[in-house]
């Protein structure tokens, strides 16, 4: 799993710094294509794209927040709310364009919320986006009356995000990997990308070296609220309903994602690269082990134990990555 | 032109005035047109619910307090028990709590309501357990206990609410017959350690027990739509066609993901899928073919109502109030279709 830094490295030490994960990447695929043939079959790979997507568009908004050191668990019930926005949208007859641009700034505006939050009033980003993650939840159920709210998804693009292909890709799919590359280019070839590490680093060095550190991150979580939102619709479209529960958990698979893809909780290291594999990793484990069978009990026990395996092998990285600067 | 538009203007105002009815709580088809119980509620719950008093004459204080009106289940009860309150006991109070899944909040609650004066307390609990406590402490006050869907440990008035074990015993008995009493079923639990959970798989071994059906898979979609959309998508991949014959749901909105999968696989013909709850759009999917039946896990609103009336009025109510887990097919999904179980 590759790290984004400014400069390239030479191809060998690259190498060396990732033989690890790759091995053990290589390893599993080994494993995975003896233990479950059914894995690779043509149809099963689709689903897996389809289903890593929507986790897979809201890590990579998670990926801006937390290379800032922060975090945002509002996600989950922004993607929500999105959802909600966009089947009410389209009940009311709305055309789909508007629908999705006002339900895409409907999560913007979330995420704007907790950027100010946390940028201008100072308020902990866990406890901010723990606030707004409550209040949407809350906004979620009262605008459906708790339960889902469906709306005619007939329209051949809206099919498109969710159930349709493009060449043979699921729809989803591709989302995921457009948004995948503007986030790797954004952070990697972008002032504002590379002012995220440098806020992740040290803010005060940030700020005292020109950055507009308030900016930057309402624009962060403006990012992140916004993929968030886009999941959202990816979610309404995929399931033909906006459902007020959906997406509960998805703000933990996320962190996970970019936890797991070695962009360090503590901010300025890491990157979007990581989180796509991190993504397909917890999408991969999911599929793999409803294909063999395992007991839905001993499923949580699996997975905690593959995250917690692939956490340490990211932390492992990130610490040569801090050897190699010093 | 001018003028024209007054009288518009004035003829709107006339008509939306005399259009609108006095009574603020619409006449609805859920709510229906008199102090009567659910289409659930056979002749022996029926007999129980009969209100002796004049409905007007109902005077007092009754507290609801739900565990949670995340899903839809608990947002339309703690809707439509206050709205069939005001509708047809006037002289009834009703405050609502929502305990948003949470047996402490929900304690808390109940101790206000307690402290307020309520006379009859309405309770789903999110904790069989947790609420012992606050519950005989509503006894020892003087106060009337119902639970409503969901049991608490202790003494109290009467428990409403239909059985999620003989609701999933409806159904296996349901997929025995419609395989033929052979084949292989998949299984979709709701969330992992839910009683609803435990209950609806265990009654469903029951219904199948005996006959030659087996289940070959069982795997949580935590009663969720995505969820059932994602395994249901991993079944048909581990099982290849003709593998499998029926899909037993816990809820009806893991069964709608389960059905995208299905549809979207193209196996719809080879795989009967049999679902718990009956929301309006199960029965429109099994009026249109796609789903095979669904067991009525009916609100238990009106009913909680009539019997807090009761209470209030001094008059006797059975221990158990149970409504029924009609099973809804094809068949007589006609006299379902306006009035569904959810």
């Amino acid at each position: 799993m590759a790290i984004e830094a400014g400069r390239l490295p030479a191809l060998t030490p690259r190498v060396r710094r990732h033989w690890l994960p790759l091995l053990i990447a290589a390893v599993a695929i080994a494993v995975v294509a003896i233990a479950v043939p059914l894995f690779f079959q043509p149809t099963n790979l689709l689903n897996v794209g389809r289903q890593s997507a929507i986790v897979g568009v809201i890590a990579i908004g998670m990926t801006f927040v937390i290379l800032t050191g922060g975090i945002d668990l509002s996600v989950g019930a922004t993607l929500a709310l999105t959802g909600v926005t966009t089947a009410l949208f389209l009940g009311a007859g709305m055309v789909l364009p508007l629908a999705i641009v006002l339900s895409l700034l409907v999560g913007a505006g979330v995420g704007v919320l907790n950027g100010l939050g946390v940028a201008v009033f100072g308020v902990q980003p866990f406890i901010m986006t723990l606030a707004t993650m409550v209040a949407m939840q809350g906004l979620s159920l009262r605008l459906t009356n708790g339960g889902p709210k469906s709306f005619d998804n007939a329209n051949g693009f809206f099919t498109l995000l969710g159930s349709g292909d493009v060449l043979g890709v699921p729809g989803p799919f591709v989302i995921f990997i457009v948004v995948s590359v503007i986030g790797v280019l954004t952070l990697r070839y972008l002032p504002f990308g590379r002012f995220l590490y440098a806020i992740g680093g040290s803010m005060e060095a940030a700020r005292l070296s020109g950055v507009h550190t308030s900016r930057t991150l309402v624009i962060a979580y403006a990012v992140s609220g916004l993929c968030a939102g886009l999941a959202g619709i990816m979610s309404a479209a995929r399931l033909g309903v906006g459902d007020p529960t959906a997406g509960a958990l998805s703000n933990l698979d996320a962190i996970t994602a970019v936890v797991i893809g070695g962009t360090s909780l503590a901010g300025g290291i890491g990157g979007a690269v990581g989180t796509v594999f991190g993504a397909l990793l917890l999408a991969v484990l999911a599929n793999v082990l409803n294909l063999i069978g395992v007991s839905p009990f001993d499923q949580q026990i699996v997975k905690g134990a593959v995250i917690l395996v692939a956490v340490l092998l990211a932390v492992q990285a990130i610490r040569r990555r801090k050897g190699d600067r010093s | 032109m001018k003028g024209r538009l007054v009288a518009l203007g004035l003829a709107l105002l006339v008509g939306g005035c005399t259009a609108v009815p006095h009574d603020d709580v619409p006449v609805t088809a859920e709510l229906g047109d008199r102090l009567a119980p659910s289409v659930y509620c056979d002749t022996e719950c029926q007999g129980q619910l009969v209100l002796q008093a004049d409905p007007a004459t109902v005077r007092c204080s009754v507290g609801v307090s739900w565990n949670s009106t995340a899903f839809p289940y608990g947002a339309k009860t703690t809707q439509m028990f206050p709205d069939f309150a005001r509708k047809f006991l006037p002289g009834m109070k009703v405050t609502v709590a929502d305990a948003q899944g949470d047996a402490g909040a929900q304690v808390n609650q109940v101790s206000d309501m307690l402290a307020k004066g309520v006379k009859v307390l309405v309770i789903s609990p999110q904790d069989a357990a947790a609420l012992r406590g606050v519950v005989a402490q509503a006894t020892r006050a003087g106060v009337k206990v119902i639970t409503a869907d969901r049991q608490v440990d202790g003494d109290v008035a009467s428990y409403i609410g239909s059985d999620n074990v003989e609701a999933g015993v409806t159904d296996g008995k349901a997929v025995a017959e419609a395989l033929g009493g052979q084949g292989a079923v998949v299984e979709l639990s709701g969330s992992l350690g839910a009683s609803p959970t435990i209950t609806r798989g265990t009654g469903f071994r029951q219904g199948i027990a005996g006959s030659g059906v087996r289940i070959i898979a069982t795997q949580t979609a935590n009663y969720k739509r995505a969820d059932g959309l994602q395994v249901m998508e991993d079944m048909l991949q581990r099982f290849p066609r003709g593998q499998i014959q029926a899909v037993y749901s816990h809820n009806d909105q893991m069964t709608f993901g389960a059905l995208q999968a299905i549809r979207e696989a193209g196996r719809q013909n080879e795989i009967k899928v049999f679902s718990v709850d009956g929301e309006s759009d199960a029965l429109k999917r099994i009026s249109a073919g796609s789903l095979t039946a669904t067991v009525g896990y009916p609100l238990v609103a009106k009913e909680a109502a009539i019997a807090a009336a009761k209470l209030c009025a001094g008059e006797p109510l059975a221990p158990r109030i149970k409504l029924e887990s009609t099973l809804i097919d094809r068949a007589n999904v006609g006299q379902f279709l306006g009035r569904p179980p959810q």
